[in-house]
């Protein structure tokens, strides 16, 4: 019954946030936008004290139900777990020890460059972003393709129910990294269930300081108990040590797989109770656990060391990094209107694409190196395919981690993210010998004019106008590098 | 495709058309049962190849040739998905007009990127040279050296394989300009008067997309003109830039025949607003759109042909039909067409005709593609402002818009990518301000894009 329960919640998180990386409609993020936003590192990301006090709360109460019903990551491990069952009947799982000083240290790390601001390289482990990338990389392709199948289909009923989108890599090396995860991930959870989760995932580590004290927890009746391992062996957390007795709370993410499948009815999901229960036998195990906690307690001293230190290291570098591109690559990358600055955006985002799925005007890309190593796979502007509407503040009603903070139609309308700048040599009035003012008649803010010079009709840019939409870009003629390219802001400001 | 008459038949039945005596129009009308009987089955649209006559075309009577009153235009043959002519389609076309009487076939230079001479030679090779009437005409517009017109004929009676042209024409006359240049500086005219001399050319004519004051010096140079060529269907004839009704009664007082370009509109007068439709059928349930547009030409006098390019075995079905014989319009049914025609001219369509002179565009914009969408939105009935009220049927309607529009034309071809540049301008035969109109769709989809709340 407790896992059906479990199932059933796992399954409904599972496909919404799984259906708002994908859709193509932009009515999704309306309906299940908020389970973005109640995932832990983004609401910690974005300081949203309610939803860090709720998660807190669940996980003391019901231990890490966290990990096998919110995080698509869990859940998606969970799956595949399940399919090998049933490729495999015979596949089993053991009890392993606990692998604490890789999980803390890996945790404190994750803390530090988080505190550093290099979230960019925080973020490939980070389980609800990793999942993000997986899902917009890998799925979002095919359940376009879906759509857009459908849509051919559509065209010939003279049925407007689909139409078609695009579809194309935004960024391989972000599409590499998804792949990457998703093969790892995918291999950890066919072979060894949720070994990921107890030795990489920081927020498995960080939500596992909590459930080992948690008050509901699944407890071992000794005195039904006949040690068959049955339990042990459909762990898929590896943590139930059925010899002893003893299960390893800081791992259980509370599937009630062992309830469900010990034929003596020796486990129940209870109460903590006095010492004689499992709990209190696990202080036995007094050395290892204090090592985990020393461990812990040293790789914060660490992290709040460094973090001024790697700070001032990553400011730098944006700039640094593309210093040398010639032509029209932009020096200064642009950052979404909502992101306030570069840096802001670098700090708080962990690159889960979510923004980048759904940007209706197909403007948001991965970074690849636009922003450094610390701003890996986060979004960046790029007018190839479209520029950024006046009417549209989409990316920063989806960012669950504030790194887009939201920002309305009208603020946004005046936010200067980048300021055009024009390069005559590329112009077809010059290369052709044609009057043009593409970028001129496409301009929202009214910012490019027409100019005459020497017989010849060439635009200028009143920066003060120029809000950095990148209309301009998108519709100037000029091939292979367009004549007028937008420079992004580092910070944002008012008109 | 419903020929399933084989070639030999097909030629054996052309041949012996050949011989039969035209009928008059009128007489016609009045006797023949089978139209009758047609209609009171309530078949005109994908009708049945039994429904088609063999041996009822109605025959020209303004000059000594045979001439079909449907003239086979050889500008919009069937192509294959790589845009390339569909020769077995195109070829199954031609025999089947053939075998039905059709026996004017007028291509030119540029149809099909200079393919169609090729096709429509090779098409009528198998047939008695005096069996049917080839028209082919002088690209005006890209004669720069005065060695390039007698190139340029020559290598249109190679690709033809004909010896001689029965009709050749000056091709699109647009400007004075150009035709002092090409046809008097260069020598043009004289050259063909010569090669009319020479019997390379039977009858010398000019077609025509200029304006009054070009129609009027050309038709006053001392030359013998033997035909003219101009756009005439019942949306032109009182509301387009030059009236057709100006040019047909100039003509017709001169007793030079007519031949008729752009009976439909490209397509346009197939494909009419909910209001024309119910008009015509209201009238007559059972007949096509396009056959009014057909007996209106046909009903009028000093016609030698009405070009139609077909590029399906129903449409020229339809035609054939239509014409076989004419069952001439009364002057009740003449006025309706007018009255269509107004009905028509009250939504702003743009008159493009789909001939795609205009494109390649140099910056990639897919002219008559966005032109066709759009006339599509307004005979619909789904264009909207982008400040009207955003009730269930505007959204309706916004959303018609922008699918439409990105099922139309690849994102990358569409009208923002007009520079304005206007190298497209001298290339309409419409005379369309191109980038202007590009420009106002543009600025309608994007204000239209911009009331989307995300």
């Amino acid at each position: 019954m407790l896992k059906k329960l479990r199932v059933l919640f796992a399954a409904i998180f599972f496909v919404a946030i799984t259906l708002l990386f994908l859709d193509v409609s932009g009515v999704m993020k309306h309906w299940f936008g908020w389970m973005a936003k109640v995932q832990l590192v983004p609401a910690v990301l974005s300081v949203n004290l309610g939803i860090i006090i709720f998660l807190a709360l669940l996980t003391i109460l019901f231990g890490r139900l966290y990990c096998s019903v919110i995080c698509p990551m869990g859940v998606f491990q969970d799956i595949v777990s399940s399919i090998h069952k049933k490729f495999n009947k015979k596949h089993l799982y053991k009890y392993r020890k606990s692998c604490n000083v890789l999980r803390y240290v890996v945790l404190v790390v994750f803390v530090a460059l988080l505190l550093a601001g290099i979230g960019g390289v925080a973020a490939l482990i980070e389980p609800y972003s990793a999942f993000g990338r997986v899902a917009s990389n890998l799925l979002a392709p095919i359940y376009a393709g879906v759509n857009n199948i459908l849509a051919f289909f559509a065209e010939r009923m003279n049925s407007y129910a689909f139409y078609p989108v695009d579809v194309w890599v935004k960024a391989g090396a972000t599409l590499a990294v998804a792949v990457v995860t998703f093969v790892v991930i995918a291999y950890l959870s066919w072979r060894y269930g949720r070994l990921y989760c107890n030795t990489i995932c920081p927020v498995g580590s960080f939500l596992g300081l909590i459930s080992r004290y948690s008050i509901f927890k699944p407890v071992i009746n000794t005195e039904k108990c006949n040690g068959c391992g049955l339990c042990a062996m459909k762990c898929k957390s590896e943590c139930i040590n059925s010899k002893e007795h003893k299960i390893d709370y800081s791992r259980c993410v509370v599937c009630f797989n062992c309830i469900e499948n010990c034929t003596k009815g020796a486990i129940s999901y209870s109460l903590r109770k006095g010492c004689s229960t499992s709990s209190c036998q696990a202080k036995g195990e007094d050395a290892p656990k204090d090592n985990s906690r020393r461990a812990f307690m040293q790789g914060v001293a660490i992290a709040v060391a460094s973090a001024p230190l790697a700070a001032k290291a990553a400011g730098g570098r944006v700039v640094a990094e593309l210093e040398d591109k010639k032509s029209y690559k932009r020096e200064t990358p642009i950052a979404p209107p909502g992101s306030k600055s570069i840096a802001n955006l670098n700090q708080h985002c962990t690159a889960c694409q979510l923004c980048v799925q759904n940007c209706p005007n197909g403007v948001l890309k991965p970074a690849t190196g636009e922003y450094g190593i610390e701003g890996f796979m986060q979004p960046t502007m790029s007018y190839d395919k479209g520029f950024c509407r006046a009417n549209c503040n989409v990316c920063s009603t989806v960012c669950p981690n504030g790194a887009i903070a939201p920002i309305t139609i009208e603020e946004k309308a005046s936010t200067k993210i980048g300021r055009a700048v024009i390069n005559l040599e590329n112009c077809v009035v010059n290369t052709d010998g044609v009057t043009c003012g593409n970028c001129s008649r496409h301009c929202p803010t009214k910012a490019i004019m027409m100019i005459r010079k020497d017989g010849k009709q060439i635009p200028t840019v009143d920066t003060e106008k120029c809000i950095g939409c990148g209309a301009c870009e998108y519709v100037c003629p000029a091939r292979p590098f367009s004549a007028i390219h937008v420079e992004g802001n580092e910070i944002h400001h008012l008109m | 495709m419903n020929n399933k008459l084989k070639p030999d038949l097909d030629r054996r039945r052309a041949l012996k058309l050949m011989g039969v005596t035209a009928l008059s129009a009128a007489v016609a009308s009045c006797t023949n049962k089978s139209t009758e009987n047609i209609m009171a089955l309530g078949q005109t649209v994908g009708l049945k190849e039994s429904e088609v006559p063999t041996d009822k075309m109605t025959y020209s009577t303004v000059n000594d040739d045979k001439v079909s009153i449907l003239g086979f235009g050889c500008m919009r043959f069937p192509t294959t998905a790589d845009g390339k002519i569909d020769e077995v389609a195109a070829e199954k076309l031609v025999d089947y007009a053939m075998a039905h009487g059709v026996t004017y076939y007028d291509t030119a230079w540029p149809y099909h990127g200079g393919a169609s001479e090729l096709t429509i030679g090779r098409a009528l090779k198998k047939y008695d040279r005096k069996s049917f009437y080839l028209a082919d005409k002088m690209p005006t517009w890209a004669i720069t050296r005065k060695e390039q017109i007698p190139e340029i004929f020559n290598k249109q009676l190679e690709k033809c394989q004909v010896d001689y042209f029965d009709y050749y024409l000056l091709h699109n006359l647009q400007t004075l300009r150009d035709y002092k240049r090409v046809y008097e500086d260069l020598g043009g005219l004289a050259y063909l008067l010569e090669q009319k001399k020479k019997g390379k050319i039977r009858k010398l004519g000019w077609s025509f997309h200029g304006d009054m004051e070009l129609f009027k010096y050309v038709l006053d140079q001392d030359v013998k003109w033997d035909f003219v060529q101009i756009q005439i269907n019942y949306n032109d004839w009182n509301h387009a830039r030059v009236p057709s009704k100006d040019l047909y009664e100039m003509l017709t007082e001169r007793n030079i025949p007519i031949v008729v370009m752009e009976p439909l509109l490209g397509g346009r007068l197939a494909r009419l607003n909910e209001q024309a439709i119910r008009l015509f059928h209201e009238a007559e349930p059972t007949m096509s759109n396009a056959s009014w547009a057909f007996r209106f030409l046909g009903s009028l006098p000093n016609m030698l042909t009405v070009l139609s390019g077909m590029t399906y075995m129903e449409h020229l079905q339809d035609n054939i039909k239509t014409y076989s014989p004419l069952k001439p319009l009364t002057e009740a049914e003449f006025n309706m067409c007018l009255e269509a025609a107004d009905l028509l001219n009250k939504y702003q369509t743009i008159p493009c005709t789909d001939c795609k002179y205009c494109v390649p565009c140099p910056y990639g914009v897919e002219i008559p593609g966005i032109f066709t969408f759009y006339n599509k939105i307004i005979n619909h009935e789904n264009l909207i402002r982008a400040n009207g009220e955003q009730d269930e049927e505007w959204l309706k309607k916004r959303k018609i818009f922008l699918t439409d529009y990105n099922r139309a034309v690849p994102k990358m071809a569409q009208a923002d990518r007009c520079i304005g540049c206007r190298e497209c301008v001298p290339l309409c035969p419409q005379m369309i301000d191109i980038p202007r109109q590009l420009q106002r769709i543009d600025k309608l989809s994007e204000d239209l894009k911009l009331t989307i709340k995300h």
